[in-house]
């Protein structure tokens, strides 16, 4: 008798447990909504994030564009920005073509001509349609036809780079970055422009960057 | 006894016209609301936008207007120039008058010389202002079309 009901008493929490087993938190969850990307969002950490990329981009295109050098010659000189010879060093994870392509997109918006920006990320394909034009398989276009591509007059490069600081008893973390931005004279190795951006972050860090 | 009926009734007038004297400030707010929030901006300002920063509180009272000012921080000096490629710079010289390091941004947008905008309004730029010290906020204009502008600052979060 004892065993019958200690047998029963098993079978009726085995069921119970099952039933509370197949619960599923469907509950909404928070809406998507659009933020302003210059300032920071919802999410914070201590990486490179979206306001850091404008800023930077807006303070690096304002000052190439006040550099006498580059924007006041005769003939306007050809530049490469590409992130070819822009490195990560840092801790961050970031893709650097978001800060290479920014800054030149709205560099060449903003140069309106007084910069020429030449595509040397795009050289095979250029290469490609030329061959076909010159081997008569397509015709030469409606423009011109030129004995070579352009050359540059100065390329951009530059460095991301980190410091990180740990607090182990309270698990914050504070990273300081710093990112170079320089121009080469491609004849001369000469630096012709240089400039620099620095922030520091503090957090306890638990955001994920991908 | 109708003597005193009116005297009660004629001080509980008075003091609940006191009372909203009190509580209105300028037009038509209530509350605490600062004189720059119902300013028009005019070209070549720089505005705080954020009312923490500078302020002016004008309440109106039976005893006249109480002007009451907050300042955290001040614009020492300002000005504003065309630089060697054409393009316009404006710049000012930003003073914390607390013991505490602040950071400040701001944002610049210019106009050209009919005062249409331009669409070159700048990113926020960070200065760190030290307890009481001075700390210098630069912006300039991406082309030499412009011939106003309008700076905002806030406090940096």
């Amino acid at each position: 008798m004892n065993k019958l009901m200690i047998l029963v008493a098993a079978v009726t929490a085995t069921t119970l447990v099952g039933c509370a087993g197949t619960r599923i938190d469907n509950t909404a969850g928070r809406a998507t909504v659009y933020e302003d990307a210059r300032q920071p969002g919802k999410i914070q950490g201590v990486g490179v994030e979206s306001q850091d990329i404008m800023a930077v981009t807006d303070q690096m295109m304002r000052d190439m564009l006040s550099n006498s050098m580059l924007v006041s010659r005769e003939v306007s000189p050809r530049v490469i920005i590409d992130s070819e010879y822009f490195t990560n060093e840092s801790s961050s994870r970031i893709n650097k073509n978001m800060l290479t392509d920014r800054l030149r997109i709205n560099l060449n918006r903003a140069a309106n001509g007084r910069l020429v920006f030449v595509g040397r990320e795009y050289a095979n394909m250029v290469e490609k349609e030329r061959e076909l034009k010159r081997r008569g398989v397509v015709d030469g276009g409606t423009i011109r036809t030129t004995a070579a591509t352009a050359g540059a007059d100065f390329r951009l490069v530059g460095r991301i780079m980190s410091l990180d600081k740990m607090d182990t008893g309270s698990q914050e973390r504070s990273r300081y970055h710093q990112i170079t931005f320089e121009l080469i004279d491609l004849e001369l190795g000469t630096y012709v422009w240089s400039g620099i951006y620095e922030f520091q972050k503090t957090a306890q860090d638990d955001v994920v960057y991908r | 006894m109708t003597k005193n009926i009116k005297t009660k009734v004629l001080a509980a007038v008075a003091l609940s016209a006191f009372l909203a004297g009190c509580n209105s400030t300028q037009d038509g707010y209530a509350g605490a609301h600062p004189v720059q929030r119902t300013q028009t901006n005019e070209m070549n300002t720089i505005v705080f936008i954020d009312h923490a920063l500078n302020r002016t509180d004008i309440t109106r009272t039976p005893f006249g207007d109480r002007v009451r000012d907050t300042v955290k921080v001040t614009l020492d000096r300002s000005g504003m120039r065309n630089t060697e490629t054409g393009q316009l710079e404006v710049w000012t010289t930003i003073r914390n008058r607390t013991d505490y390091d602040l950071q400040v941004e701001g944002k610049a947008m210019f106009f050209d010389a009919d005062q249409a905008p331009l669409m070159d309004e700048s990113m926020w730029r960070r200065v760190y202002v030290p307890a009481n010290g001075t700390a210098v906020y630069r912006e300039m204009s991406l082309n030499n079309r412009a011939q106003y502008f309008l700076v905002e600052l806030r406090e940096g979060r």
